[in-house]
Parts: structure tokens; C-alpha cells; sequence
């Protein structure tokens, strides 16, 4: 197997992966496509070192992870300001959470379908809600770290994230009907 | 319906998030970052970033970069020791006449200008300074106004406060 092809086969082992976490931060397939390949082309330049490395996918998690905070960061705010005035709570999640739980809690709906509402809740919460949200429940940082990388008060990571927890309580409702999770 | 407690919901997210099933990434993925690998390798070494250039030329590259900094440091002592100084001299004399004549037509602008001002009234005076006293009153408050508003909208940093 030639470097070309042991590369292929490094990236279909990982594509997933740095793609969907890309996905989840920036809640765009195109930019998180472009975010992909930048971090694959690094892994390439690099990968005579991450060719046996058994960290070479934690390698990849904090390269996209990076570029993605790098990408909202220095991009994205500077259009934001003119476009996006989206409700700051993260009430508004429209359809996909607004949708009421079922009358009958034992209908059973796919699980697909569910995740695909769990997913869409989560990409259309605001940014400052999804990202911590994400860093902290899929990419296991800390509070601590969370506050770091993105520049805030650990106070506002905390907040905001209970927010983004909160906007998605209705979506989780539905998907695990009434449960016996009761309000303490 | 019943509702989550806190922590409840914190592990309940948790748990749901973690369950998501993989994005599958897109077909083209693969093919786009080949494709730009290849480019990138067919590329000559000099359009390449450095720390893809050869070894070799990378020594002879560091090596050049070394060796120009003593270099240039003794150029510009033997240039300042011999030809630079004559040079200089030439050029602060040109300067210099050029210097002198700018102060003479600002002498003589200067001049109608006091001669300008004896002819005009106090009242010329108040009504400027009143009329420069409103107009920088109003830059002040415009900019204020301004800096408020940005504020309570939007930091630049989007995770800042909302």
C-alpha cells in the first residue's frame, strides 16, 4: 500500500468523525465541510507522524476542534452582527422542538427520526449556547477549559449552557416520552 | 408532563447527545482533499510552505538566513563608515534649503492671516467659538450614542455577552 493510499484509508477511518464534530460546532455542512479538508490536509503534511499513532484521533479532534472556534471566532461574528438576531435564551427552535410530545407516551416513533430532531434542535441553537454545549457533552472539556477557549467568564459558560440544556429539554421530552425523570 | 430537574437534564443530555449516531461525511470529502494534497505536492518546492521543502534545502535555506543577518549588520557599518556619510551630507543640505523655503511662504501666509484677524470684530470671535463649542458638543454625544448602541447589540466576540 502506497503513502496515497494508506492516507485514503486514514481518512475514511476518521472522515466521520472530524466532519460530524465540525457539524456540530459551526451547525453548517458547507463551512464544516471546508474546515474537513483543511484539517485533513494538515494530517497529510503531517502524516508520516500519525501514520502508526495511536493518538492520531485525538490529534484530529483538537485540530477541528480549533479550527472550527478559530472559524466562529474570526468569520462568522463579523457577518452575525448584520444578519443573525436570534433570540439570545434559544427559545426559538422552531419546528423541529416545537413539535408537542405525543398524546400516547408508547407510540413509538423511529429512533432516526428522534436523533434527526435532537440533531436539529441542537444546530439551530444559538452559537453561544451549541458550542459549549457541544465542547462539554461530546468533545469532554471542562467548564474550566470551555471558558478558556472561547474567551468567557466561567459564570457565562454555565449559563449558557444550562440555557442550551433548557431549549433542548423539549425535544428530549419527546424522544424519551414520559419518563421517570420527575422534577425534584 | 412531567419536567427534568437539573441534573436530571444535564445527564439526560448527556446521555442523548452521546447516543447521536456519526455525521457521515460527504462523498466528495475524500476526493477534495486529495485532490488539493496532490496539487499541493506537484507544486514546485519554492510555492510550498517551508516545512514541506526538501531537507536538504531546507538546511541551505536556514543556513542563508543565518548567515545574512551578520552580513547585513556589517554592510551597513561599512556603508555608514565610508560612502554614506558624503551621501548624507549632500542630502541634509538639499533638506535643508528646501526647509527654508517652506518657512518663508508660511511666514508670509501667517502674516496676511494676523492682518485678516486685526480687521475683524469681537463678535467674529464669540460666534466662532460658540459654533466650534456645538459642534464638538454634538461629535461627543453622537459618539456616545453610538458606542451605546453597539454595545447592547452585539461584542465581537460571538460566545461574549448577548
Amino acid at each position: 500500500m502506497d503513502d496515497t493510499q494508506s492516507f485514503e484509508a486514514f481518512m475514511l477511518d476518521h472522515q466521520n468523525m472530524v466532519f460530524g464534530t465540525a457539524v456540530r460546532l459551526l451547525a453548517n455542512r458547507s463551512e464544516a465541510e471546508d474546515i474537513a479538508q483543511d484539517v485533513f490536509l494538515k494530517a497529510f503534511h503531517h502524516f508520516e507522524n500519525l501514520r502508526d499513532n495511536p493518538s492520531a484521533g485525538g490529534w484530529l479532534r483538537t485540530v477541528v476542534t480549533n479550527l472550527c472556534l478559530n472559524h466562529l471566532t474570526r468569520y462568522r461574528s463579523r457577518w452575525n452582527l448584520f444578519t443573525e438576531w436570534r433570540s439570545s435564551d434559544g427559545e426559538e427552535l422552531g419546528p423541529a422542538a416545537e413539535m408537542t410530545a405525543p398524546s400516547d407516551p408508547l407510540s413509538e416513533i423511529a429512533a432516526a427520526e428522534q436523533n434527526e430532531l435532537l440533531e436539529q434542535a441542537l444546530q439551530k441553537l444559538p452559537d453561544s449556547q451549541r458550542v459549549p454545549i457541544v465542547l462539554f457533552h461530546l468533545e469532554n472539556h471542562s467548564y474550566e477549559q470551555i471558558a478558556a477557549e472561547l474567551g468567557i467568564s466561567l459564570g457565562k459558560v454555565k449559563t449558557d449552557i444550562f440555557r442550551g440544556r433548557e431549549a433542548l429539554r423539549k425535544v428530549l421530552q419527546r424522544k424519551t416520552g414520559f419518563s421517570e425523570i420527575v422534577r425534584t | 408532563m412531567k419536567h427534568f430537574s437539573e441534573q436530571d437534564l444535564e445527564s439526560q443530555v448527556d446521555r442523548a447527545l452521546k447516543a447521536l449516531p456519526e455525521i457521515p461525511a460527504p462523498q466528495s470529502l475524500a476526493r477534495s482533499v486529495l485532490a488539493r494534497a496532490k496539487s499541493q505536492s506537484a507544486a514546485p518546492w519554492y510555492q510550498r510552505p517551508w516545512h514541506s521543502w526538501p531537507v536538504r534545502l531546507r538546511a541551505v535555506s536556514f543556513g542563508i538566513m543565518l548567515a545574512a543577518f551578520p552580513a547585513l549588520y556589517f554592510g551597513i557599518i561599512q556603508l555608514i563608515n565610508h560612502s554614506f556619510a558624503g551621501v548624507f551630507a549632500e542630502r541634509a543640505r538639499d533638506s535643508l534649503n528646501a526647509v527654508a523655503i517652506l518657512w518663508n511662504v508660511a511666514t508670509a501666509i501667517a502674516q496676511a492671516g494676523f492682518a485678516v484677524i486685526a480687521n475683524l470684530g469681537p463678535l467674529f470671535f464669540v460666534s466662532a467659538f460658540l459654533i466650534a463649542a456645538v459642534a464638538y458638543a454634538a461629535c461627543i454625544g453622537i459618539g456616545t450614542l453610538a458606542v451605546k448602541l453597539a454595545l447592547t447589540h452585539r461584542s465581537s466576540n460571538p460566545f461574549y455577552e448577548n
